[in-house]
């Protein structure tokens, strides 16, 4: 079996984000790369599963749409422990486009289990990994939260509103992971950084897609007002004040 | 010019995010001079009627869907009616199977998807959408090229009005194929309690509660608010509370009301998930704690303290 996990890089999650002086683009500079978080999560839990005793997973295989401000972070995947990597050449735009390059890649090579997180923490969308089932046709399912293998099938808990699903799959799957799939994600190891250098990390060519959406400008949320301080001991004046004035009681 | 909001109900009825979904999806089919059909799934014909009352034109009633796991065949049964109902714009809720079916119309039509919509567009021709990014660090003005999109809405949009519309009903029996290469296991259908996604007022702890056997306070709160319990991710990390409470930019992402911030900090990735709240109240005793720039009322105080006479006060 071989399972692949869609990884993408995003700024780290405690950067201040700078709107650039054209306030049409984000300015980069000098921002820290890393991990999805959701990612990071996803194959944390697919190399826990390769080394099950009798698995029967060949391999681990990171894939990135991205161009080479990228690869720090794809040696990274490699250094948690990853066999190889692969980075489709291309600087990612919205979701159904990633989704098609994706999609074209995985028509050139199968994996039985490709594993997308939930959402990526830069543009919130939520949706490459559906979509990339949806182009490419195979099984999908998003709200995964646990993944077990059992007789060469997939068995998952499916986290839907007000219910959860065991559910047993036959592979190939797109399964779109979120919290519980791991709880702490791997960091790498002396060892795993060494070994990382000389991981296979192959660059491939995009397909050429249209991209449908367009960001065309970009903006800072409007401050909030100041947050309105009542003393401790004043409990029935803050009661007072979500019924009659944020009429919230 | 036609727009669709699908719909699934829950336990046969429908929660008050949902009819949100259906007063927002009809302010958008009234400034885009369009009309509203209500695709609703899992819902007895007079919930749907009922459903449809806060805004739409038409409902369509449908059955005979295949299970809800087997996505393909689900949007094979939906697509005839999704391509002649929603030419324009195809709507969703947020919950997990409506994104799940969202993606892939929108990958089947080749339409453009926008996710995280809480606001109507700031243009329709051409189409320009402001959502958040960055987990809200930023807004993005988004445009379409092309006509013919799918919208992901978020939680807590729209100023539900029942019976402000007396929509056409249909009825329709689809017959599914279903996919034998998914099995379902087993199912459980949570204990009653309402869901942390769908309240409209939740109570949350953080690591200032300092230990499990502290959240006697909070549970007591939450039952004289009506609340549901949420949690920070550090709390849920150490085995504090259940994951399923754990919310933030990894856990859930919530909308309602009030929110009330215990001995929380209001770290960055914790906001993201509370953000939308209408209201957050914080009950901190470091005034310098972050969760004071996000919070409308705050406390400077002790949680040993300030919950219980908050608690006293509530009941009086
Ligand atoms: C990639 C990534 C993703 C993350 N995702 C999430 C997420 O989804 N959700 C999330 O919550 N966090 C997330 N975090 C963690 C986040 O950075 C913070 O560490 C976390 O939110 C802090 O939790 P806390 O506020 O409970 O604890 P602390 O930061 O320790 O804050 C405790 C607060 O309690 C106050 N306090 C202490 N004692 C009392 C008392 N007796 N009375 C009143 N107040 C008191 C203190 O003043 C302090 O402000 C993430 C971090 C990373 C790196």
């Amino acid at each position: 079996m071989k399972i692949a996990v869609c990884l993408s890089h995003v700024p780290d999650t405690t950067t201040r984000i700078k709107i650039g002086s054209q306030s049409d683009q984000i300015d980069y500079t000098g921002v820290q790369w890393v991990i999805n978080p959701w990612d990071e999560l996803a194959l944390t839990r697919a190399l826990e599963l390769k080394e099950l005793p009798g698995s029967g997973v060949d391999e681990v295989v990171v894939v990135n749409v991205g161009d080479s401000i990228a690869d720090p972070v794809i040696r990274k995947a490699l250094a948690i422990g990853a066999d190889r990597a692969v980075r489709v050449n291309t600087a990612p735009s919205d979701s159904l486009s990633v989704a098609r390059i994706l999609a074209a890649f995985f028509a050139t090579e199968r994996f039985d289990l490709i594993l997308a997180g939930l959402e990526s923490s830069d543009y919130n969308g939520g949706m490459t990994g559906m979509l990339l089932g949806g182009v490419l046709g195979y099984r999908t399912l998003n709200g995964i939260s646990a993944l077990n293998l059992e007789a060469g099938k997939l068995k998952l808990s499916r986290e839907m509103d007000g219910s959860r699903q065991i559910l047993v799959v036959e592979p190939p799957l797109v399964a779109v992971v979120q919290k519980g799939i791991a709880i702490v994600p791997r960091i790498p190891s002396m060892r795993g950084v060494m070994q990382a250098r000389t991981k296979p990390l192959q660059v491939v060519d995009p397909v050429k897609v249209e991209a449908g959406l367009t960001t065309i400008g970009y903006s800072y949320p409007k401050p909030k007002g100041a947050c309105r301080m009542v003393a401790p001991g004043n409990e029935n004046e803050l009661i007072a004040l979500l019924k009659t004035e944020a009429r919230v009681l | 010019m036609s727009i669709a909001l699908y719909i699934q109900g829950r336990n046969r009825s429908y929660t008050p995010h949902q009819s949100g979904w259906v007063a927002f999806a009809s302010s958008f089919a009234k400034s885009a001079d369009s009309r509203l059909t209500l695709i609703t799934q899992g819902l007895p014909p007079d919930k749907a009627a009922q459903l449809g009352g806060f805004g739409a034109d038409e409902v369509m009633v449908v059955d005979g869907m295949p299970p809800v796991s087997d996505l393909h065949n689900s949007i094979e049964a939906l697509f005839p009616l999704f391509k002649e109902k929603g030419k324009t714009f195809i709507l969703f809720g947020n919950d997990t199977h409506s994104k799940a079916l969202a993606a892939l119309i929108a990958a089947r039509l080749e339409f453009g998807i926008v996710t995280g919509v809480g606001a109507l567009p700031e243009s329709f021709s051409p189409l320009v959408l402001t959502r958040k990014a960055f987990s809200g660090k930023v807004l993005t003005s988004t445009l379409v090229g092309k006509p013919g999109v799918v919208l992901v809405f978020n939680a807590g949009v729209g100023e539900a009005v029942a019976g402000i519309s007396s929509p056409v009903i249909a009825e329709l029996h689809l017959n599914g194929n279903s996919d034998e290469g998914i099995v379902v296991d087993s199912e459980e259908t949570g204990d009653g309690k309402q869901l942390l996604t769908d309240a409209l007022r939740v109570v949350s702890g953080g690591r200032g509660m300092k230990g499990p056997e502290n959240w006697k306070p909070l549970e007591e709160l939450a039952s004289v608010l009506g609340a549901a319990l949420a949690c920070s991710r550090p709390v849920s990390d150490e085995g504090w509370r259940s994951h399923h409470e754990h919310v933030g930019q990894t856990g859930k992402v919530i909308a309602p009301e009030l929110y009330v911030a215990c001995g929380i900090s209001g770290a960055i990735q914790h906001v993201a998930g509370i953000n939308g709240s209408k209201v957050i109240v914080a009950i901190n005793k470091d005034k310098e704690a972050p969760i004071f720039e996000v919070a409308d009322y705050g406390i400077v105080g002790d949680v040993n303290t300030v919950l219980p006479s908050l608690i006293k006060a509530l009941k009086e």
